[in-house]
């Protein structure tokens, strides 16, 4: 059941009345929603009721699904469409500086700095916190812009298409958030 | 050719990569519960569809009986009181 004939199947299935079908495209696309969910997460929304949003979303759609695109492309969108609007009612939190780290992660900004990747599993936590920091200063959608190329590894042409961004919009964006980000780095650097 | 702070943005998003993993499978009760809430939607949409539907032939309806009812007393000559007078008056021939 992974072959896109296999989900247009599913889909099928589930359109005649299979409830069964139903709770399979549930497990199937859960992982691919979750992932989307928690990469581009608003802040105070919880990710088990944003996943079940979306999945609903999905089922009230299903009827549009043409099966011209592979399902995940097709329920991808409809995740990250959601994830991105309400993204857009947040504002980006105000600028952080040097003091406002907490000792682990100022630590861990520290030896990443001087000594490079220093991969451990106890440290990707602090990792994660603050890489969190440095893009609360970003417009929210800054913030899923950079995480779907540096984390994801989309092309921009792919981002384009999913965001409904033009091509020169998002290339404008990504330099912007780039040079921020560099800013920042350098700012923490220097302990300012 | 990337800088300092580029390369240390690397390595941090690399080291922080496995807690932006999602979930592999859905919690226990999380498809019931989804699939309940589905069932719910569409039952839902189902009523509201029924009630516009039945919405719309009332409205229908409505707006036949108005039209005869206008065609009837129309052609029945029940002109206003003050039409008619004023008709008169002029020797206004009225059909």
């Amino acid at each position: 059941m992974d072959t896109p004939d296999d989900h247009a199947l599913l889909v099928e299935r589930w359109r005649a009345g299979d409830e069964s079908a139903g709770g399979k495209l549930i497990e199937l696309l859960f992982p691919i929603i979750s992932r989307i969910v928690r990469l581009h997460l608003p802040r105070r929304d919880d990710e088990s009721d944003l996943v079940q949003e979306i999945l609903m979303k999905t089922f009230s759609r299903l009827h549009q699904f043409q099966g011209t695109a592979p399902l995940s492309h097709w329920v991808s969108r409809i995740a990250l469409t959601t994830c991105l609007d309400r993204l857009r009612a947040q504002k980006a939190r105000p600028e952080i500086r040097w003091s406002d780290l907490t000792p682990p992660e100022a630590e861990l900004f520290d030896t990443t700095w001087l000594e490079g990747q220093t991969p451990s599993a106890e440290k990707a936590i602090a990792a994660r916190d603050l890489v969190e920091r440095m893009l609360a200063v970003l417009p929210p959608q800054d913030r899923s812009l950079i995480l779907m190329v540096d984390l994801e590894g989309r092309s921009l042409e792919e981002i384009s298409q999913l965001t409904g961004w033009s091509l020169s919009k998002v290339k404008m964006r990504l330099f912007r958030i780039r040079g921020h980000l560099r800013k920042l780095i350098q700012n923490w650097g220097e302990r300012q | 050719m990337k800088s300092r702070e580029d390369k240390l943005w690397e390595n941090l998003l690399a080291q922080s990569a496995p807690t932006f993993a999602g979930e592999v499978s859905p919690p226990y009760g999380f498809t019931t519960r989804v699939l309940a809430a589905v069932r719910d939607q569409h039952r839902q949409e189902a009523v509201w569809e029924r009630v516009g539907r039945r919405a719309i032939i009332a409205s229908l309806a409505a707006v036949v009986g108005i039209a005869l009812v206008t065609f009837v007393r129309h052609d029945s000559d029940d002109l206003d009181p003050a039409v008619k007078s004023v008709a008169l008056v002029e020797n206004v021939q009225v059909s």
